[in-house]
């Protein structure tokens, strides 16, 4: 691939050691009990991979997007869920206190997220929805040298496993014209007032832990506003940018992962003396469509990341990216299970749930009909 | 400065072995990677290392793709690698490896230990550290899954069918150990960008001097079928041990 180098493939295969001796043991206990890999975040962030985004003089080893892509899609190719926290750690929530906080801000969780001393979230989802910001209920009122936050937010993942959650919030009267009105508060999991409510058990990713968040009277220092005041929302859409890409990648990795499985079990499962693979032409170009599919979108989604590399606007390029890669993922997931027949529906053989992730992939973060309307804007 | 030295071997990864119908394999798409249990032991070098108050270097003998496995064997910790580049390398058997590896280890001063894995995952022939001991004359223990060092003194309990039998040796010496020695830790991001600037030695085919004529040739290569007969003995111990026999003799095994 063009994209790799001696050290990136070095970089894949540490990703991939990490996946098959750690990740991949613990896919049974978050599957059947729904139990969040803390310990493994941690590990990310030992081995660096929460650092790869961010340059060195933050504890980083980076930027470098493209082999943040590399790490994500080898993690993916066994476990979206794992994928995708890594990406909510980092590209999401550390990468949003590093883009808009300030020194203290960025010392206090961006530099521990990287070690995976810190988890992080975002609280942007209330029931009327995210875009619709005007109608939202969560707000926050300056009293003194305190933020005042009072309201609650749903389907917030790392919700109950995260340190400090990043709350969007009313500060004024919201304008949807001009966009003012909304900005971000940084409430620590220890501040009085903040509670975790029901945790959702969800179609797939089972292991993240996705609920609902309520702030009564949560008071902060002043100081931990997140950005300017009032002007975030149009930062919380450019935001979604590093976000829409890493699903892309995430996703690409799942196709892979599901794919190759798929292709392997074609070749072994053996009937009258051949393989099915060598057996039916109809299995053979299934899986040659799927690999074609595949690295098209392999070459869109490495495209992205080396724009972002080389600092090349990628605004349109992201949201291609989700939509794609979700997409990608959801018809090779469909077809590998039909391809295993009937133990392709069985939950131990791990196929079933790459098509059950990728539904999440298809609606969490922006579903790809918002998607699709947001870059028709942009068309 | 002491010098442990630890010998790997760049293999074929065997999740990339197909195996045909006809049980032929394919190794044709196999990638490669450095043997499994030779990560245990470049852990137990840069151990031994840290104890001996020297240096851990790695040793590969090996044609030019082994060169992939240079920065990786460095990222693991090592200090040092040291390639013997040759084509040779594919062909070479048990005694060319261990030729070329002493050759190599004589050109190095003050080496205090040599470890090798007790075998390599593809072949695992367990010859290396053997025949290493006997060219460079010193004592050889294998089959080794804990070592102490007191000064010039190696102790090392070896794990055999029966008992485990505990040697002491005056350094310098070759050890094989077993994988339970050390668990092989995954390296970081930033142990592989450090692994860049760490120093290579490259020995080319000629330097090492020696005959690389290997005198055993593989002459075929087949997959290995298990067919499971999956018969289950009913009753008592007595009548299982009676149906085991009978069932033995049976399939002309006894």
């Amino acid at each position: 691939m063009w994209y790799m180098t001696e050290e990136r493939e070095l970089m894949r295969n540490i990703a991939r050691e990490f996946t098959e001796q750690e990740v991949k043991p613990f896919i049974a206990e978050m599957e059947n009990n729904h139990t969040y890999p803390r310990h493994l975040l941690k590990r990310m962030g030992e081995l660096g991979f929460q650092g790869l985004i961010f340059p060195e003089e933050i504890g980083g080893i980076g930027p470098d997007w493209v082999t943040m892509g590399i790490v994500s899609e080898e993690i993916a190719k066994e476990s979206n869920l794992v994928a995708i926290l890594l990406m909510l750690n980092t590209a999401i929530c550390a990468e949003t206190i590093y883009q808009l906080g300030t020194p203290e801000q960025i010392e206090k969780w961006v530099k521990p997220a990287i070690t995976g001393d810190v988890n992080l979230a975002l609280c942007l989802t209330e029931p009327n929805g995210i875009f619709n910001f005007s109608e939202n209920q969560t707000r926050a009122v300056l009293d003194g040298d305190s933020w005042v936050v009072n309201g609650g937010k749903i389907f917030t993942t790392n919700a109950g496993n995260a340190d400090c959650y990043i709350v969007e919030c009313l500060t004024s009267e919201p304008n949807p014209e001009t966009m003012m009105g909304v900005s971000y508060i940084l409430i620590p999991a220890d501040t009085p007032g903040f509670e975790v409510g029901h945790i959702e058990n969800k179609l797939g990713w089972h292991g993240s832990s996705t609920g609902q968040t309520y702030f009564k009277n949560c008071r902060v220092p002043k100081e931990y506003l997140l950005g300017p005041q009032d002007t975030v929302f149009p930062i919380i859409y450019t935001n979604l940018e590093d976000e829409f890409i890493m699903f892309g990648a995430c996703c690409l990795g799942s196709a892979v992962g599901v794919y190759e499985k798929t292709l392997k079990y074609t070749r072994e499962r053996i009937q009258l003396g051949k393989s099915m693979f060598d057996t039916h032409q109809s299995i053979r170009q299934k899986l040659a469509q799927m690999y074609s599919d595949i690295e098209a979108f392999r070459g869109m989604m490495y495209m992205t990341l080396a724009m972002k590399d080389k600092g090349i606007d990628t605004f349109k390029q992201a949201f291609i990216c989700k939509l794609q890669g979700a997409t990608l993922m959801e018809r090779v997931a469909s077809e590998c299970i039909v391809l295993h027949g009937g133990n392709g529906t069985v939950k131990e053989n791990g196929i079933e749930r790459y098509f059950r992730d990728a539904k999440m992939c298809f609606l969490a973060g922006g579903s790809n009909d918002t998607l699709l309307d947001g870059l028709s804007s942009l068309i | 400065m002491s010098k442990t030295i630890v010998c790997y071997k760049w293999v074929k990864d065997e999740a990339d072995i197909k195996v045909n119908p006809d049980l032929s394999v394919d190794l044709s798409k196999a990638k490669g990677k450095i043997s499994d249990y030779d990560k245990n032991a470049i852990e137990a070098a840069v151990q031994a290392a840290r104890l001996l108050a020297g240096k851990s270097i790695g040793l590969t003998f090996g044609t030019p793709k082994t060169k992939q496995s240079l920065k990786d064997a460095l990222s693991r910790g090592l200090e040092e690698v040291c390639w013997i580049n040759t084509e040779a390398a594919a062909e070479a058997d048990g005694i060319v490896t261990s030729k070329a590896l002493a050759a190599a280890i004589k050109k190095m001063d003050d080496v205090s230990l040599v470890i090798c894995a007790e075998g390599a995952s593809d072949t695992y022939a367990r010859q290396t550290a053997p025949r290493l001991g006997a060219l460079l004359q010193w004592p050889v223990i294998t089959s080794v899954s804990k070592i102490q060092i007191n000064g010039d003194i190696l102790s090392a309990s070896r794990k055999l069918d029966d008992c485990i039998e505990t040697v002491k040796v005056k350094l310098p010496a070759v050890i094989a150990v077993l994988p339970e020695i050390c668990n092989a830790p995954i390296p970081g991001l930033k142990a592989v960008m450090a692994a860049g600037k760490k120093p290579i030695a490259e020995y080319q085919a000629g330097d090492i001097g020696i005959d690389f004529t290997s005198k055993s040739q593989v002459s075929g290569l087949k997959a290995y079928a298990m067919n499971r007969k999956n018969i289950i003995l009913e009753g008592d111990t007595s009548e299982k041990i009676a149906s085991l026999v009978a069932a033995l003799k049976k399939e002309g095994v006894l």
